[in-house]
């Protein structure tokens, strides 16, 4: 694949209606850059292939979210950019968590205690893995969702 | 103003076409040149701010005689172009206040 249907390929990441009111425009000015690079060195032709690319891609992303906040209602949007996670939920969720794995555990023992066995070694040393590893995807899914607000509100106050 | 203050790239595309219309690969070059190869728009930023600001009115399409589809001109609007002077007032206030007070500090 040269680079230029690379380019091509990428423009048909955007936004309709930007594709078709500067589709066209974009891979002339894409060609016009990529035959002016085609002058200079093995290095810089790498970094402009490299600065394109990124940029596309950088582009479309933002360019999507631009176009779906402008179909947002003004409400929607207003709500989306006041929401703030509330804090206590956080604590009951521990709170839950830790409630839900003593009752397990504790009718696990009791369970093996009625049918007249010795009662096996607790996995309560499974539960600080178990901790480590819902606040490993409660941290990932809030950074995620504190990233696409991000994005939101940057392509809302449309600032490039 | 709620837009304001601008953006590098954004701000050099204005001052681009302040001077005279221009299409993509020009003022592409155009921003090279005046920020001395320290500012280099790549296709996707550029048509990301003049998608913004034509849906501002801050610039639009100039049409000129001989031009295709894919190379067209735009040019700044008087709103473009007042906008650009209240953020270069902006900027102005800000470069008297900065000095000022690295002064004081010196003294």
């Amino acid at each position: 694949m040269t680079m230029l249907s690379l380019y091509r390929f990428l423009l048909r990441l955007y936004p309709g209606r930007l594709v078709v009111e500067f589709g066209e425009e974009m891979a002339g000015v894409l060609c016009e850059l990529h035959r002016g690079s085609r002058t200079k060195g093995l290095a810089a032709r790498w970094w402009f292939g490299l600065r394109e690319v990124t940029g596309l891609l950088a582009g479309a992303l933002r360019e999507q979210f631009y176009e779906r906040n402008r179909n947002l209602s003004g409400g929607t949007m207003r709500a989306l950019r006041s929401f703030q996670f509330p804090r206590w939920t956080i604590f009951m969720m521990i709170l839950m968590f830790c409630a839900v794995n003593t009752a397990i555990e504790k009718g696990r023992m009791a369970s093996v205690l009625l049918a007249g066995r010795r009662a096996a070694s607790s996995h309560w040393w499974t539960i600080p893995g178990v901790f480590l590893v819902v606040f490993a995807f409660l941290a990932v899914v809030g950074l995620i969702g504190y990233c696409v607000l991000h994005v939101f509100r940057v392509a809302r106050t449309g600032r490039g | 103003m709620e837009q304001l203050p601008l953006t590098e790239p954004v701000l050099m595309v204005l001052l681009s076409l302040a001077e005279q219309p221009r299409h993509g690969y020009s003022i592409i070059k155009d921003v090279e040149q005046m920020s001395e190869g320290r500012v280099v728009l790549s296709t996707g930023t550029l048509y990301g701010a003049l998608l913004r600001l034509l849906d501002r009115g801050w610039i639009e399409r100039f049409e000129e005689e001989d031009a295709s589809r894919d190379r067209r001109a735009y040019r700044l609007t008087p709103l473009g172009r007042r906008s650009l002077k209240q953020e270069f007032e902006r900027m102005r206030h800000l470069t008297k206040l900065a000095s000022v007070r690295i002064s004081r500090r010196k003294a």
